[in-house]
C-alpha cells in the first residue's frame, strides 16, 4: 500500500476507530486494529499499537493495554495519535495531570486537533484550570465558530473567571445566532435566556436583568422563577411599590415560601409591630389553611399579643394533630419569655383535657376527641426534654404511651430522651420498640440502627440495616456501595469508642472515597450539560464540586480519623499482641504457664479468624470483579482494598491525618475544631511556625473556647522548651504570642483564665487540667476546681459532667480514685437517668428501675379496666 | 375526629398485638395472630373471633348466654350470627345515635340450653 492509501485509510480508521471508542463498543475497535496490524508491512504500526492498547485498558485488561502504548509510542513519537492515546489512558486511571501533559504534546504536534482541544479542555475544567480552559475553549471557538458548544464553553469560561462583560458579551452574541420567533417555546432556549440573565445578577446589573427578563418572558419556559427574579430585581433597584406587586403574586402561587414574607416586608416596609402583622393577617384571610402566615409573626411579636397569638397557633395544632409541631416552634426556645408562656399554656391544656376534654376549664364548647390530650402530651415531653428537664419528659412520654401504645412516635420520643439523658443502651432499646411496630417503615429502620451505633452494638446495627438492604452482600459492603454515609460517619465514631481503631479508619476511609467519587463524577456533565444547554443547573453543579467537602460527613468523617492517627500516633500499636500485658509477678510458674498459653491459643484463634476473614473478603471481592467485568466492559481497576490491620498499623499516622486535614483548613476554616485538630496534628510534629498559625486562626474565631486554651499553653510550654530553634522562628513566636499572652507567665495566664470564666464547668475543666499540667503537685487543688457543682455553674448538664467525669478517668489529673467516685456519685443525684454515672454494682438496679417505669404504668392501665 | 382504615400486615402486626394486651383483659397466642394474617376475608377472621369467644365462655363454665346489638338493616351481620345459633329476641329503638336507621336487634345466644339446629361444623373445627 502507498503512503497517500495508508495515510488516508489510517485518518478514516482513526476516526472510525475513535467513534467506536466513545461508543464503547470496543470488540469493533479491535477489529479496526487487527485490520491494520495483520499486515505485516505495519505490524510494528505505532499509532495502531496506541489504539490497540487503549481497547485493552476498556476491556479491563489493564497492564496489557499500558505495553501497547508506550509501545505505540516508542515505535512514532512524534505521533499525535499516540499521545493522544496515552492521555486517555492516563485520564481513565485519573491521573489527570498526567493526562493533561500528553494532551499539551499531542497538541504541539498537531495544533488544530479538535478532537484532542477537547479532551483538553474537559480535563482543565475538571482540574479548574480556569485559565487554560478559557485558552482551549478559544482555539475551538476560531476552529469552529458554528458548533454552538464552542460559544457556550468559551461564554461560561469567562463567567467563572468572574469577567462579566465579556461573558455577557458572548451569551448575546451567540443567542442572537439563535433565532428563535418570538411566539415559540423552545426549553435550551429558555434556559440560555435564563444563564444569561443568571450573569447578569452576578454582575450586579439589576437593570438590565429587569429589562431582559422582561423582554423575553413570554419565551422562558420557568414562570416561577422569571417572576422571582421581578421581585428581586426591583427590591434592588428601589422599585418598591411594584415589588410589593410580585411579592403579593408570589404568595398566592405559594402560600408557605417564607422568602418571599421576607421580599414582601421589604417592599411594604411596614413601620409598626401592627402594620408588619396586618401584613400576614391578610394573607392568613385568603389563605386560611395556610401554616407560615400564622408561625412567621410568632417570630417577632412578644408579650401578651404573642400569648395570644400563640395560644391560637397551638389549639389549632392540638386538634388537627400535628406531629411536628414542636419542631416547628423550637426555634423560639432562644428566648426564655416565649419558652415561659408556651409552657403555661400547654401544661394548662393538659391539666384542662384530662378533665373535661376543652383546652381550659372555663369555657365551652365542642369537646376535643381524645388525641389532642395526646399530641398535647406529646409536645409537652419534647418542650421538658429541651430544657434538660428528664424526668418530667418521661412522665409525659409514659402518659401518652400508656393511652396509645400503639404510636411510633412516642417511642421514638422516649428514645431520644435517654439518648439526651446519657442512657444509650436504653434509648437502643426504645428505639427498637418503635421500629418493631413497624418493620415496613425504612426511617424508624434507620434511626434504629443509628441509636444501636450510638450504644456501640453495632453487629445490632449491621443486622437492623440488613433487613432493607440488597440480598446477596453484606449489609456493610451494600451501605458502602449506596454510600450511605450517615450509617458510616455512626459506625466510625462506634468503633473508635470501641478501640477498634483499624475497623473505624476503614469507614473513614469509605467515606472519603465517596467523596472523592462524587468529585470525580461530574467529568461526564462536561460535554452532557454543554448539549442539553442546562447550563444553570451545570453552573451550580460546579460550585457545589468546589466546597463539596464542606459538608458534615466529611467533616465527621476526618475528625474521627484524625482523632484516631493522634492517638496512634501516641500510642502505637505492635505487631504481636493487641492484648494486655501480663502481669507476671503475681502468678505461679504454673499458673503463669496457663495463662500463656491461653494467650497463644487465643492469638491463634484470632489469626485464623483473621485469615478467614480475609478469604470471605477476597472471594467476595473476586465474585464481585468478575460480576463487574460480566456487567460492563469499562473498569478502572478495582482501588486497594482497606485493610483494618494495615490501616490502624501505618507507618506515618501523622502524615495520614494530614491528608484529611487539608479540605478541612481549606473550606471549613470557619469552625475553631478544625484548627485545634490542626494544632494537635502540628504539636506533635513539631512544627511551630504551624502550630503558631493553627492558634492564631482559633484564636480568632473564639479566643475564650477551653481547648484552645489547652493548646495555648500546651504550645508556650513547648515554646520556651525549645531553646535550640532558628532565631527567626524563635523573633517571630515571642512577637505573636505576646499579643495573645501579655507578659503574663502561664500560671497566671492559667489563674485569670479560670477567674474570668467562673460559672462554666467547662472551662473550670480545661483550667483545671493546665492546672495540674504546670504543676503535679496542685493536683488536689485541681481535682476540687474542676469537680465544682455548685450553684452558680451555668453549664451543668449531662454532657459537660460527662466530660469532667471521663477527664478523671483518662489520667488528665493523675490517679484520683476516691475523688472519682465521689465525683460519680454527686453527678448520679442530679442525673439519676444517666449510665455513665450509676455506680457500677448497680446495674441490675437500673434496669429494674427502667422495668418499675413501665410495670408501673402496666398496673395503671389495669385498674383503669 | 377522622378515622382512617388500613390493612393488618406482618409489618404492622405487632401493633394489633399490642391493641389487645392494652385493650382486651385476655391474651391472644402467636398462633392467633399467624391467623390473623393469613386470613384474607373479615368475615373469616369474624368467625374465628367469635369462635374464640364462645370457646373461653364454654371453658369458663359460669355465662348463661351472650348478647349483642345489630343494626337492623345489617342483614349480613344477622346472618352471620344466627349461623352461630344467636336469636333475635327484642328491637330496640333509636339505639344508634348518629347512623340510619338507628333501631337495633338485639341477638342473644343461651349457653345454658341445648344447642339444637345450630351448624355443628362451624363449633368444631376451630378451636
Amino acid at each position: 500500500l502507498g503512503c497517500l492509501t495508508l495515510t488516508l485509510l489510517k485518518s478514516s480508521v482513526e476516526s472510525r476507530f475513535l467513534k467506536c471508542y466513545e461508543q464503547k463498543q470496543y470488540k469493533n475497535g479491535l477489529k479496526f486494529c487487527k485490520m491494520i496490524l495483520s499486515n505485516p508491512k505495519f505490524a510494528e504500526h505505532g499509532e495502531t499499537l496506541a489504539m490497540k492498547g487503549l481497547t485493552l485498558n476498556c476491556l479491563g485488561k489493564k497492564e496489557e493495554a499500558y505495553e501497547f502504548v508506550r509501545k505505540g509510542l516508542r515505535n512514532d513519537v512524534k505521533s499525535h495519535v499516540c499521545w493522544h492515546v496515552y492521555g486517555l489512558l492516563q485520564r481513565s486511571d485519573k491521573k489527570y495531570d498526567e493526562a493533561i501533559k500528553c494532551y499539551r504534546n499531542a497538541l504541539k504536534l498537531d495544533k488544530d486537533n479538535l478532537q484532542i482541544l477537547r479532551d483538553l479542555s474537559l480535563l482543565q475544567i475538571q482540574m479548574r484550570d480556569l485559565e487554560g480552559y478559557r485558552e482551549t475553549r478559544y482555539q475551538l471557538l476560531q476552529l469552529r465558530p458554528t458548533q454552538r458548544a464552542s460559544w457556550i464553553g468559551y461564554a461560561i469560561a469567562y463567567h467563572l473567571l468572574k469577567d462579566y462583560d465579556m461573558a455577557l458579551k458572548l451569551l448575546e452574541e451567540f443567542r442572537k445566532t439563535q433565532q428563535i420567533p418570538p411566539n415559540k417555546i423552545d426549553y435550551e432556549y429558555s434556559e440560555l435566556i435564563l444563564y444569561q440573565n443568571q450573569v447578569m445578577r452576578e454582575a450586579d446589573l439589576f437593570q438590565e436583568s429587569l429589562e431582559h427578563i422582561e423582554t423575553y418572558e413570554k419565551q422562558i419556559c420557568d414562570k416561577l422563577i422569571v417572576e422571582e427574579i421581578k421581585g428581586e430585581m426591583l427590591l434592588k433597584l428601589g422599585r418598591l411599590k411594584e415589588a410589593g406587586e410580585v411579592y403579593k403574586e408570589l404568595i398566592e402561587r405559594n402560600a408557605e415560601n417564607w422568602h418571599y414574607y421576607e421580599g414582601l416586608e421589604k417592599a411594604l416596609q411596614p413601620s409598626t409591630l401592627e402594620e408588619r402583622l396586618q401584613i400576614y393577617e391578610e394573607v392568613s384571610k385568603r389563605h386560611p389553611r395556610a401554616v407560615s402566615p400564622r408561625r412567621l409573626p410568632l417570630n417577632f411579636v412578644s408579650g401578651e399579643k404573642f400569648r395570644e397569638l400563640m395560644d391560637k397557633f397551638l389549639r389549632v395544632n392540638f386538634s388537627k394533630g400535628c406531629p411536628p409541631l414542636f419542631t416547628t416552634l423550637k426555634s423560639l426556645y432562644y428566648n426564655p419569655e416565649k419558652v415561659s408562656t408556651i409552657q403555661e399554656l400547654v401544661t394548662g391544656y393538659e391539666a384542662s383535657l384530662k378533665t373535661c376534654d376543652l383546652f381550659s376549664t372555663c369555657e365551652n364548647g365542642e369537646k376535643e376527641p381524645p388525641t389532642t390530650l395526646l399530641w398535647v402530651r406529646y409536645f409537652l415531653a419534647q418542650h421538658f426534654d429541651k430544657l434538660g428537664q428528664c424526668s418530667l419528659a418521661l412522665d409525659y412520654i409514659n402518659a401518652a404511651i400508656a393511652s396509645t401504645p400503639t404510636l411510633i412516635e412516642l417511642f421514638y420520643l422516649k428514645a431520644k430522651i435517654y439518648k439526651h439523658v446519657g442512657n444509650l443502651k436504653e434509648a437502643a432499646k426504645w428505639m427498637d420498640e418503635a421500629q418493631s411496630l413497624d418493620t415496613a417503615d425504612r426511617f424508624i429502620n434507620s434511626k434504629c440502627a443509628k441509636y444501636m451505633l450510638r450504644a456501640n452494638m453495632v453487629k445490632d446495627a449491621e443486622e437492623m440495616c440488613s433487613k432493607f438492604t440488597r440480598e446477596g452482600t453484606s449489609a456493610m459492603e451494600n451501605l458502602n456501595e449506596m454510600q450511605c454515609m450517615w450509617f458510616q460517619t455512626e459506625c466510625a465514631a462506634a468503633y473508635q469508642r470501641l478501640g477498634k481503631y483499624g475497623d473505624a479508619l476503614k469507614k473513614c476511609h469509605e467515606v472519603e472515597r465517596h467523596f472523592f467519587e462524587i468529585t470525580d463524577d461530574q467529568f461526564d456533565f462536561h460535554t452532557y450539560c454543554m448539549r442539553k444547554m442546562t447550563l444553570r443547573a451545570y453552573v451550580d453543579l460546579l460550585r457545589l464540586e468546589d466546597v463539596l467537602r464542606k459538608h458534615a460527613f466529611y467533616f465527621k468523617a476526618a475528625r474521627s480519623a484524625i482523632e484516631i492517627y493522634l492517638k496512634l500516633h501516641d500510642n502505637p500499636l505492635t505487631n504481636e499482641s493487641k492484648e494486655q500485658e501480663v502481669n507476671s509477678e503475681n502468678l505461679s510458674a504454673k499458673e503463669l504457664k496457663k495463662m500463656l498459653s491461653k494467650q497463644r491459643r487465643a492469638q491463634k484463634k484470632a489469626k485464623l479468624e483473621e485469615e478467614r476473614k480475609h478469604a470471605e473478603r477476597e472471594r467476595q471481592q473476586k465474585n464481585q470483579k468478575k460480576k463487574r467485568d460480566e456487567e460492563e466492559e469499562e473498569t478502572s481497576g478495582p482501588r486497594e482494598e482497606l485493610v483494618p490491620e494495615k490501616l490502624e498499623r501505618v507507618e506515618n499516622p501523622l502524615e495520614e491525618a494530614i491528608k484529611f486535614l487539608i479540605p478541612l483548613k481549606n473550606l471549613i476554616g470557619d469552625d475553631i475544631e478544625t484548627h485545634l485538630l490542626a494544632f494537635e496534628i502540628y504539636f506533635r510534629k513539631g512544627k511551630f511556625l504551624l502550630m503558631l498559625q493553627s492558634v492564631k486562626r482559633a484564636f480568632a474565631i473564639n479566643s475564650n473556647n477551653p481547648w484552645l486554651h489547652e493548646c495555648l499553653i500546651k504550645f508556650s510550654k513547648a515554646v520556651s522548651d525549645h531553646s535550640n530553634l532558628p532565631e527567626i522562628v524563635s523573633k517571630v513566636l515571642t512577637q505573636e504570642m505576646q499579643k495573645i499572652f501579655v507578659n503574663k507567665n502561664l500560671e497566671s495566664f492559667n489563674e485569670e483564665f479560670l477567674k474570668h470564666n467562673a460559672t462554666s464547668i467547662q472551662h473550670q475543666l480545661s483550667g483545671a487540667k493546665m492546672m495540674y499540667f504546670l504543676d503535679k503537685s496542685r493536683q488536689e487543688k485541681a481535682i476540687a476546681v474542676a469537680t465544682r457543682l455548685d450553684k452558680n455553674m451555668r453549664d451543668k448538664n449531662v454532657k459537660t459532667l460527662t466530660k469532667v467525669f471521663e477527664a478523671l478517668l483518662d489520667g488528665s489529673f493523675g490517679s484520683c480514685h476516691t475523688q472519682c467516685e465521689e465525683y460519680q456519685a454527686a453527678c448520679h443525684k442530679l442525673f439519676p437517668f444517666t449510665s455513665a454515672f450509676m455506680p457500677a454494682t448497680n446495674e441490675d438496679d437500673s434496669s429494674i428501675a427502667s422495668v418499675n417505669h413501665t410495670a408501673i404504668n402496666h398496673d395503671l392501665l389495669c385498674n383503669e379496666i | 375526629s377522622r378515622i382512617e382504615l388500613g390493612d393488618v400486615t406482618p409489618h404492622n402486626i405487632k401493633q394489633l398485638k399490642r391493641l389487645n394486651q392494652v385493650i382486651f383483659p385476655v391474651s391472644y397466642n402467636d398462633k392467633f395472630y399467624k391467623d390473623v394474617l393469613e386470613v384474607g376475608e373479615l368475615a373469616k377472621l369474624g368467625t374465628k373471633m367469635l369462635n374464640h369467644v364462645l370457646n373461653i365462655c364454654e371453658k369458663d363454665g359460669t355465662f348463661d348466654n351472650i348478647y349483642l346489638h345489630v343494626q337492623i338493616s345489617n342483614e349480613s351481620a344477622i346472618d352471620f350470627y344466627r349461623k352461630f345459633g344467636f336469636e333475635i329476641i327484642e328491637t330496640k329503638k333509636n339505639y344508634y345515635k348518629r347512623i340510619e336507621p338507628a333501631d337495633a336487634h338485639v341477638l342473644q345466644k343461651n349457653l345454658k340450653a341445648p344447642c339444637l339446629g345450630q351448624n355443628a361444623d362451624v363449633q368444631k373445627t376451630d378451636n
